[in-house]
């Protein structure tokens, strides 16, 4: 805005830190008019210059904190000395310094080079070795001149680093000693005052020279060269002629250079910012060109209609004529989008086809790019689209859905389902469907793109062709000069415009990830897709972290914290096997002989290693939660805490915060009820670490365990007993648990894709018992934390479903003719338990993972912002909840103990509403972003896997019908895609090898659970969900993209073969990975042999060999862990059943006293065995445990048999099935076979570390 | 152009100030010749004349037998917006405005001492820049012990807000435009006593105690300026008659 006039004005100002006021007058463009808009300026003289080397700046820093003004004077007089004594400090340091120190330029750019060029300067090489000065001048032209987005880019460059050493913000025009008047004209002589853009160019440069002059008064300083980097001739001129003018002749060290004199003196080695220098050049350049070329020429050569201007914009969507909303491109065709609109919107009310319009063609679709905020105008009726063509462009939007299945958005799946649904009424109604144009951009969502150089595009010219990864992403056009060294690399490109006449958008390059095809690359790529940035830690994290060697918890920590064992806790954890992050533990006392227990949730003191604002925090913050990848980790915090000092480990002293609950015996009903909750400090020493098998088999009475602690051990049965005894109590709770259970399936679907784990695992009473204990705690501290904070508390909800996405669930509980409700949490997990399909278990999951994909996904938010009724989770039937047990991997953890400890020390909150509602939207993103990259990895390391191993024949199960495909599960490689039935032109594609297909299929049918084939023979034959096929797996040559798994239709297998997969091994994730690993060392060995032979022949004999041995291996385990299966639940059973008598007398000692026996009183630890010990002790716990099964359970059944007789003569029933059931009780088998796959996985595990080891060692020679 | 901003990297807000400071005071007191009590107040852009009359004889039926009733109009002048609007008189926020005022000072006045009798204040508001409640009470206040007559204490009134996370003392025109949660306290300083707190929006309690006490802490410093004003004015006053 242009300021008419400025006059000082009069008065009392109350701060001395003002100096003037000044009364500013705007004219302001108006619908009517100008109107005039008065303003006031305030010119302050206690503005700092923020670089942190300067000392005079430094003096003021914390006597000026906001807020503090009132201070009283002694404080003040304190504060100074302080402040003294620091400034000596600080001479002294930088005296010490100044030798060593090698001065970073400081460097003051003007508005164009801010705006054109900031992709280098958020360059992490070029950030890091110079200061970056942003002024105010230039802060505010962008904040009034460029978009949202890219004033967010900047302000987050400015606020990512507040130390001030790498990017200053310098307020210039509201400091005394930099303002400036706008002066009047003097060349022109007339009254005119000078142009906005002189005046502009006059403020930067007495800035800088202000800069200059006022580091280089400081002579302790280090002399550090101060640029002011402008293109700008103007501005060049200004400064020449100010100096003659000036008597500020000491200013001799500011230089004035150009960005690209600049870069080329102080960048001359470094490429890559010279390649995203030249880049940005020609894409400028390029520009200027076609603007020059469209003032001149008419636009009728463009392939794009124009986008309407802002105002008329405006105004049409006021009056509803056009509707905003994001873009959303169809994944196989980037020719077909749609907007999802509100409902309540005029558009909407037109055509009454749900909530979405469809934009058909480029032209229509005019430049939009995905994610993009758009603008589109319906088109008159005439031009919708017809029942007959849509019916394949909603297949394609099936497809979509398909992709989605997994997607986290459920925004957009919801979307879809309404399109499925209007697919329906249109069936009915013969209406046509709602199209629209694109005629507005109201927001770009551009991001960084990665992509690779399209093949024939020559390298030889200033463009080529990037084809991105992300398939709904437009090529663009990359303007570069060193395209060659592109070629078969992914790189990452910006989109800058998109014009008119362009077919595709133009870019310019950013970096490279590296080589296609490798592992890390597209590992690489898949994080720079999702915004996941990971550095390793900076020094000064890791030099502020404690040694593990020397750390022991501090004295004064003693006093302030309660010792658990004190008050006769005994602590254990539960956990899988081989995890290094131990963050929860549960204990158990028992006080007054066992009238009270007292049963305590312990979770790694995180807060106390992470203070809060310091730089670990920050980084922490910025990471949101541990990723886990299928072959690696990447650490929320550093090793050191996460696996060490954090840890929980047993037989070690750790801080830890924590949930105990007093439950005290209700004398008439002899139930435990709990009396009293007490949160805290604590420190607690774990006896163990136990993995969920090992619990589950003390549960259960076969103690395997050698430690002669033998309460510690049968700690982990008692337990289980209490929880039987508080599931009763909160029955309520029941229905609302199994769906929990399901959330957990979805996750273990999602990122491991084993859906073994369902069957045998989660099944585990142990999984549910420090589930619900672990719960039970995140619901408490939610209550409480929302009691203290009720504005600002981190809680996490979980919405309830969408109820219209049930219908397509409803249609598989039809099939099967099981009653379906879905009209509240515990009747749908109700419907889920039972709706169980004999002889098929696979049915009963696949309807639960569909159901997962209706349920919506539960966030974290601030309590500020939402209603209390809000605040329910559905999945867990509770009323507050939130994340407070595994603050090693989850960054809201951390906060949510911080505030649990604000609310027991009952500290004020130092966080409101507003700064938590945005932390919450951080950590959602985060969480998202960190759930899809899981997945994406998997993916890929599925593709990569599939590319060298193609499999043939393979079993797999129907879970949806397409249009022109079936969707399939298949279970031995957590594996889900599609099959088509039908080929690219419609033509049915015949099964391979299928006898029952005797001739050629005429005609196919696809119904919304079957498919109906008509073979020219006359016979008809069905395929419907649930059905088991086999395919052959393998993948596609693609170079863009990461090569698709393709699956072949081969054959439809009779429902007598079903159980087959059930001995089939399932092939771990772990295996997969190993082998794509040996296969990427291998083909480098073979590179360096430079061998003209097939580089795989040898590899892919081995592998085969392999899995055919792990096969065999597998079969058999498979069966006996299914024995094992039946047993726990027999075990289970009887347990519930009788628990307390039966259950009492079980000897948890027996077992014990055998291996005591045997080791001589030798006390065995768990957690201080290595690989190999911990096998040797698992074969011989095995035989024992073995032993121990007969022996118990023979006696036990003996004698609850007697007893039952006793009591009553009838009952033969037991009798009968006991003596049947002889042989089971006591299955043989080997260690192998029930810890099979655990112990491969360990072996394996070893494996690897020594072929890494001894790689490292012939790299080394 | 972005969303606005309000405040910069540095802590400053769009004029420059930081979040606890007001904006500029500019006041005189007796600049009207006619009224009993009259005031100038400007408190940043905002421009505002205070008259008093009284107190004398009830104009009205309904004279109170035991005290003193107390009369106000608030008018805005039509050029003192932006664009120029001719606004009645009985627009509904001047309505609101001066029934504030009428409250805050009829708990202020001493008014017992005159029975039957009515104080007329008549506000104009000659330019808006925001925060015009609390000004208007403040000139008031000066317009009051301009006039004479008996108070308890001063009234002093300053808003206060919330926005992008921190609280902000003395709104101008565009941050109270912000939508951020905006609230009027007007308190007497020396007793202290709140006299009115008003807040239309629904805020966490924590955010609402940071934002009351960025309006207190507002009060305290008009205040004391308030102060130096009205001993500054009577020493005036001492000299001219000294002088006469």
């Amino acid at each position: 805005m242009q300021t008419i006039e400025r006059e000082s004005c009069r008065g009392i100002i109350e701060t001395e830190s003002i100096d003037q006021c000044y009364s500013l007058l705007f004219a302001k463009k108006q619908d009517r008019g100008l109107s005039w808009i008065s303003k006031e300026q305030y010119i302050r003289n206690d503005i700092k210059c923020h670089y942190d080397q300067c000392i005079i700046c430094n003096n003021n820093n914390s006597s000026n904190s906001n807020n503090s003004s009132s201070s009283s004077t002694t404080t003040m007089s304190n504060k100074q000395k302080k402040e003294e004594q620091k400034k000596k400090e600080l001479l002294q340091q930088q005296k010490q310094q100044k030798t060593t120190i090698n001065a970073k330029p400081i460097i003051i750019a003007d508005i164009k080079v801010i705006s054109e060029y900031l992709d280098i300067l958020e360059l992490e090489s070029v950030k890091n070795n110079q200061t970056l000065v942003v002024l105010e001048t230039v802060f505010r032209y962008i904040q009034y001149n460029s978009g949202p987005k890219f004033f967010d880019r900047l302000k987050k460059l400015i606020t990512s680093n507040p130390n001030g050493d790498k990017v200053i913000y310098f307020t210039n025009d509201l400091n005394k000693q930099t303002q400036l008047d706008r002066e009047q004209d003097k060349d022109k002589g007339n009254n005119q005052s000078e142009s906005i853009d002189t005046y502009e160019s006059r403020r930067i440069v007495n800035a800088a020279r202000w800069f200059g002059q006022h580091l280089h008064d400081q002579k302790h300083l280090v002399k550090v060269p101060i640029y002011l980097i402008t293109n700008n001739d103007q501005m060049i001129d200004i400064a020449k002629k100010t100096k003659q003018l000036g008597k500020e002749t000491q200013d001799g060290d500011i230089k004035i250079l150009g960005l690209k004199e600049y870069l080329y003196q102080y960048y001359s080695g470094n490429t890559s910012v010279l390649d995203v220098y030249e880049s940005l050049t020609l894409m400028i350049k390029e520009k200027q060109l076609e603007e020059q070329n469209n003032t001149s020429s008419s636009s009728s050569s463009s392939l794009y209609e124009r986008y309407w201007d802002d105002d008329i914009k405006a105004v049409e969507l006021k009056s509803g004529n056009i509707v905003s909303g994001k873009i959303h491109i169809n994944q196989f065709n980037r020719e077909e989008a749609f907007v999802k609109i509100q409902s309540s919107t005029i558009a909407s009310t037109r055509g009454g086809h749900g909530d979405k319009i469809m934009i058909i063609g480029k032209k229509n679709i005019n430049r939009a790019i995905h994610g993009d905020k758009v603008g589109i105008f319906v088109l008159p009726e005439s031009e919708w689209m017809d029942q007959s063509t849509s019916a394949s462009v909603l297949g394609d939007l099936d497809d979509q859905k398909d992709d989605m299945i997994a997607e986290e958005n459920k925004e957009e799946d919801q979307v879809l389902s309404s399109i499925q649904t209007t697919k329906a009424n249109n069936k009915k109604n013969e209406k046509k469907i709602m199209t629209a144009k694109v005629v507005g951009i109201f927001q770009r969502n551009w991001r960084d793109y990665v992509g690779t150089i399209e093949s024939g595009s020559t390298v030889y010219s200033n463009f080529v062709n990037v084809v991105p990864l992300d398939s709904r992403i437009p090529i663009i056009r990359v303007a570069t000069k060193s395209a060659e060294a592109f070629v078969n690399k992914r790189i990452i490109v910006r989109i800058d415009r998109w014009d008119l006449s362009s077919s595709y958008p133009a870019g310019h390059y950013v970096s490279s990830v590296g080589e296609r095809g490798s592992l890390e690359t597209e590992l690489g790529c898949l994080m720079v897709e999702h915004d996941i940035s990971l550095r390793p830690w900076s020094k000064q994290i890791l030099d502020s972290l404690p040694t593990s060697d020397t750390w022991s918890i501090p004295k004064d920590e003693r006093k302030k914290r309660r010792i658990m064992a004190d008050s006769g806790h005994r602590v254990m954890s539960i956990d899988p096997l081989g995890s290094k992050d131990i963050d929860d533990t549960i204990s158990l006392a028992r006080l007054d002989g066992d009238r009270v227990i007292e049963i305590g949730v312990h979770i790694a003191d995180v807060t106390h290693f992470v203070a809060k604002g310091s730089p670990l925090d920050i980084e922490a913050q910025r990471r949101g939660t541990t990723i886990y990848l299928p072959d690696r980790r990447f650490d929320m915090l550093p090793a050191v805490l996460s696996e060490d000092l954090c840890s929980l480990w047993g037989g070690k002293e750790r801080c830890a915060m924590s949930v105990v609950w007093r439950m005290e015996l209700d004398a008439t009903t002899q139930e435990y009820k709990i009396v009293d909750s007490w949160f805290g400090k604590t420190i607690i020493n774990s006896c163990g670490e136990f993995h969920y098998q090992l619990a589950q088999d003390i549960i259960d009475g076969k103690v395997v365990d050698g430690k002669d602690r033998d309460e510690d051990v049968t700690n982990g049965g008692k337990n289980a007993g209490y929880r039987n005894r508080l599931h009763n109590n909160r029955r309520e709770l029941a229905g609302a648990l199994d769906l929990e259970s399901i959330e957990v399936r979805f996750t273990f679907n999602e990122s491991t894709k084993t859906p073994d784990r369902i069957v045998l695992k989660s099944d585990l009473e142990v999984h549910s018992l420090v589930a619900e204990y672990m719960i039970l705690a995140n619901a408490a501290v939610g209550t409480r934390i929302h009691q203290y904070h009720p504005g600002a508390a981190l809680l996490r909800r979980h919405p309830p479903p969408n109820q219209l996405g049930f219908s397509n669930i409803q249609q598989l509980f039809d099939m099967f003719g099981f009653p379906f409700d879905s009209s509240s949490n515990s009747r749908l997990a109700e419907s889920l338990k039972n709706a169980v399909v004999p002889g098929d278990p696979l049915a009963n999951q696949i309807i639960k993972l569909k159901t997962v994909n209706v349920v919506s996904e539960a966030v974290y938010f601030s309590t500020g912002g939402f209603n209390v009724d809000d605040f329910y989770h559905y999945g867990l039937a509770l009323n507050k909840y939130t994340h407070f047990t595994s603050p090693i991997r989850r960054y809201a953890d951390i906060i949510v103990h911080r505030q649990l400890m604000d609310a027991v020390l009952t500290k004020p909150a130092d966080q409101d509403d507003h700064s938590m509602a945005i932390l919450a939207d951080h950590l959602n993103l985060r969480h998202r972003a960190s759930k899809t990259l899981q997945r994406e990895a998997t993916q890929m390391f599925q593709s990569l896997y599939f590319q060298h191993h193609p499999k043939p024949n393979v079993e797999a199960i129907i879970t949806d019908i397409r249009s022109n495909s079936v969707i399939v599960l298949v279970p031995e490689y957590g594996l889900r895609d599609r099959v088509y039935l039908l080929d690219k032109d419609g033509k049915p594609i015949m099964p391979s090898d299928d006898n029952s297909f005797k001739s050629k299929i005429q005609s196919m049918v696809f119904n919304e659970t079957n498919v109906e084939f008509k073979l020219e023979d006359g016979t008809k034959k069905q395929l419907s969900i649930f059905d088991h096929i086999v395919v052959n797996i393998h993948t596609q040559e693609n170079d863009y993209h990461l090569p698709p798994v393709k699956m072949d239709f081969v054959q439809i297998l009779k429902s007598q073969n079903k159980n087959t997969l059930f001995n089939k091994e399932q092939v771990s994730k772990k295996s997969i990975v190993d082998q794509i690993k040996k296969d990427e060392k291998s083909k480098d060995q073979m590179d360096h042999r430079d061998t003209t032979s097939n580089p795989y022949g040898f590899n892919l004999n081995q592998q085969e060999k392999e899995e055919e041995q792990e096969k065999l291996q597998g079969g058999k385990s498979s069966k006996h862990q299914q024995s094992i299966y039946e047993l726990i639940k027999d075990l289970d059973d009887l347990k519930l059943e009788k628990i307390e008598q039966v259950g009492s007398r079980i000897d948890y000692s027996k077992g014990k006293t055998i291996v005591k026996k045997e080791k001589e009183g030798k006390v065995l630890k768990l957690w201080s065995m290595n690989d190999k010990q911990s096998k040797e002790y698992r074969t011989k716990a095995d035989q024992y445990l073995r032993d121990a099964i007969s022996k118990q359970y023979k006696q036990q059944r003996l004698l609850y048999l007697k007893q039952q007789q006793q009591e009553d003569g009838d009952d033969e029933y037991y009798d009968e099935e006991y003596e049947d059931d002889n042989e089971k009780i006591a299955p043989t088998i080997s260690v192998k076979d029930k810890y099979g796959d655990l112990i491969s996985k360990t072996e394996q595990g070893h494996l690897k570390a020594l072929r890494d080891l001894s790689l490292s060692k012939r790299k080394f020679n | 152009m972005s969303k606005l901003s309000y405040i910069s990297p540095e802590g400053l807000r769009i004029d420059g100030r930081r979040s606890n400071e007001i904006r500029r005071l500019n006041m005189r007191m007796g600049v009207l010749n006619r009224a009993d009590g009259s005031s100038y107040y400007e408190q940043g852009n905002t421009k505002i004349t205070v008259a008093i009359y009284g107190p004398h004889e009830s104009t009205t039926q309904k004279s109170l037998f035991d005290r003193a009733s107390i009369k106000c109009e608030f008018a805005m002048s039509s050029f003192s917006t932006s664009e120029r609007k001719v606004k009645s008189r009985f627009d509904k926020t001047a309505y609101e405005t001066s029934t504030l005022i009428k409250q805050a000072f009829e708990s202020t006045v001493l008014t017992h001492l005159f029975p039957r009798s009515q104080i007329d204040i008549y506000v104009q508001v000659l330019q808006s820049d925001g925060g015009l409640k609390s000004a208007a009470i403040n000139a008031v206040t000066l317009a009051m012990i301009d006039a004479g007559i008996p108070m308890r204490d001063y009234v002093c009134a300053c808003s206060a807000t919330f926005i992008e996370g921190s609280a902000l003392m003395d709104l101008n025109h565009m941050e109270e435009r912000s939508g951020g949660a905006d609230l009027l306290l007007s308190i007497h300083p020396q007793l202290g006593g709140v006299i009115s707190i008003n807040m239309e929006s629904k805020v966490p309690q924590e955010m609402f105690e940071s934002v009351l006490d960025m309006a207190l802490a507002g009060c305290k410093k008009i205040y004391y300026l308030l102060q130096e004003q009205v001993k500054k004015h009577s020493k005036d006053l001492m000299s001219n008659q000294l002088v006469g």
